[in-house]
């Protein structure tokens, strides 16, 4: 089968077809985790002093900007994190990889997890800023209907049963949703240009000094290496449930 | 105050030579706390930052735990039975 | 010899695309007119999600007449979504659905078609209907034309996507309300787009851009979300 594999497409590396082994993906994980966990450490750590100690503080916002430290790497990452499970589950669906199901399930709670934090971290901000605790502006809705999509997908995997076509059935959805999130954008823009005057936005990227976006760029670092943690510790649980019946799974039990 | 970029020692102490200098951003460090009246707004932010990223890897280490430990103990049962 | 025909019921020709779609949308109209108790549901839930508006907030003509344009679109929204469920299941309760899925027809064609049904019955019917409940919310006449062209455009994009979900679900035994979760975000657009059409018809604005838009999402939606429901169906029958 791996032969005929081969043959068929060598255009795929290798490597490609080694993760979609659980074990080989149990092992490789296991020997990255302390590499991310520690750059996470430094990063997140390192950054969140630069970005409350020493980063200036905004003219206009004082020191309420700092918390674009945590609201701009949540909101990157909770977008990155559904393109990562969309693509997964596309994997899955087209080459029927067990590993790239699994990846894509265990994608779905993080990146949940990063829309909240945006979505609370936005919200917070918006009180100093615009005086009150919400504010429909065009970021907060879209990155609220995009929590929205991840919380269908988690609920569709929860609600069937066989394991196999739950994890078909959310990469479906994850697409449909993926295809989606432009057009989403978009209205979502043109709604709020129309109820809200523009005003300033939330973030004022072009206009960014070096002293901002460095600490910025830190903490997405580490917000991303963070992500690689969450999700290869997700990822090796769910390897261990799918594949407990198999022969190396078990020795590892037993060897414990 | 003034601190070194690279060992983060205040600067002045002679302990390196250091090549570049950074100023914090507060005089003192109950004004660093009150985060000049925004400091509620801040500090939440950062505590729900926290919660957020630390569960996110507390949760999945005592599930692992968990699972670990029941499919041990089920195969110790199977093991034991034949 | 020569003039020996077989049975010509045995002989048939192919249907074309065209007819299998004709077809297939005669089969499912056929079917719904059958229970035509079931076909004035989403109407009255219509109706009555509109009746909310004024009991729980407030009676006030000029209040109102704000409110109309989104309370119309919000309430044909949920009207058309709580009306998917029932697009697949009857046909997968008896397994006619899998006996879809295994002929070598198109499935793209046929899902289409019972998707237009689907439309048909509902969302046509609430196009049709919705002026005469916008007078209850004090829309003004000049909105009328507006919302009727909106929601012509868009209920259409609505059970397309709608159909997503229902194709998704259709293997568990309590759709219900995870359809609407799994659609509602995606519902979102057509609601912008939708809602923008009547109030820049209100205030007297060109209808044509938000038109053009909302025609834009319904080609999307006609070409792709097909494949989706294809598949989808596929996956759930499977499962």
């Amino acid at each position: 089968m791996a032969d005929r594999k081969a043959s068929d497409r060598k255009w795929l590396p290798r490597w490609f077809y080694q993760l979609a082994s659980p074990r080989w993906c149990y092992q490789i994980t296991g020997k990255l985790l302390p590499v991310f966990s520690i750059a996470a450490l430094i990063l997140l750590l390192g950054g969140t002093v630069w970005a409350l100690a020493f980063a200036p503080a905004d003219y206009q916002q004082g020191n309420s900007f700092r918390i674009i430290y945590l609201h701009v790497p949540s909101a990157i990452l909770a977008q990155s994190c559904y393109m990562l499970m969309a693509l997964a589950g596309a994997i899955g669906l087209i080459w029927k990889m067990k590993v790239a199901d699994m990846v894509a399930k265990s994608c779905a709670p993080v990146g949940a997890a990063m829309a909240v934090l945006a979505l609370l971290t936005g919200a917070i901000w918006g009180k100093p800023t615009w005086g009150s605790w919400w504010v429909w502006d065009a970021r907060l809705t879209s990155m609220l209907i995009l929590f929205f999509l991840y919380l269908g997908v988690m609920a569709l995997n929860a609600a069937i049963e066989s394991e196999v076509t739950a994890a078909q059935a959310s990469a479906v959805l994850a697409l449909v949703g993926l295809v989606n999130i432009p057009i989403i954008k978009y209205s979502v823009e043109w709604w709020n240009t129309l109820h809200q005057p523009a005003t300033f936005k939330l973030t004022e990227k072009p206009a960014m000094p070096v002293e901002m976006w460095l600490p910025l760029l830190v903490m997405v670092i580490g917000f991303y290496c963070f992500f690689a943690v969450a999700l290869m510790l997700r990822l090796r649980n769910e390897i261990l449930r799918r594949e407990r019946r198999a022969g190396w799974v078990r020795d590892l039990l037993l060897s414990k | 105050m003034r601190f070194c970029a690279v060992s983060a020692v205040p600067a002045g102490c002679v302990i390196c030579c250091c090549p570049s200098e950074v100023d914090v951003s507060f005089e003192s460090f109950s004004e660093f706390l009150s985060m000049g009246g925004h400091g509620l707004y801040v500090w939440l932010s950062y505590a729900l930052g926290v919660v957020i990223i630390l569960s996110n890897l507390v949760a999945p280490l005592r599930a692992g735990k968990r699972l670990q430990a029941q499919l041990a103990r089920r195969l110790k049962r199977e093991n034991n039975r034949t | 010899m020569a003039d020996l025909s077989t049975n010509p019921a045995t002989v048939r020709p192919d249907p074309s695309l065209g007819g299998l779609f004709v077809a297939a949308l005669k089969r499912e109209l056929l079917l719904s007119l059958r229970r035509k108790s079931e076909l004035v549901n989403p109407l009255i839930f219509f109706l009555m999600v509109v009746t909310l508006f004024p009991l729980g907030v407030s009676p006030e003509p000029g209040f109102l007449a704000q409110l109309a344009p989104g309370v119309l679109w919000v309430a044909a929204l949920l009207a058309t979504l709580l009306s998917m469920d029932s697009l697949f299941r009857s046909d997968f309760d008896d397994g006619s659905l899998e006996q879809l899925l295994l002929s070598p027809q198109p499935l793209f064609v046929v899902v289409l078609a019972k998707v237009l049904a689907h439309w048909m019955l509902t969302g046509l019917v609430l196009t049709l209907v919705a002026p005469l409940i916008a007078v209850m919310l004090f829309l003004p006449a000049e909105g009328m034309p507006g919302l009727m062209l909106s929601l012509l455009l868009g209920t259409p994009t609505l059970s397309l996507v709608g159909a997503i979900g229902a194709a998704l679900t259709v293997g568990l035994r309590k759709g219900g309300v995870l359809i609407a979760l799994l659609v509602l975000p995606l519902y979102i657009p057509v609601l912008i787009f939708g809602t923008g059409a009547v109030q820049a018809a209100v205030t007297g604005l060109p209808l044509g851009g938000y038109l053009a838009l909302l025609g834009a999402l319904l080609a999307l939606g006609a070409t792709l979300a097909p494949l989706a429901i294809g598949a989808a169906l596929r996956i759930s029958v499977s499962g």
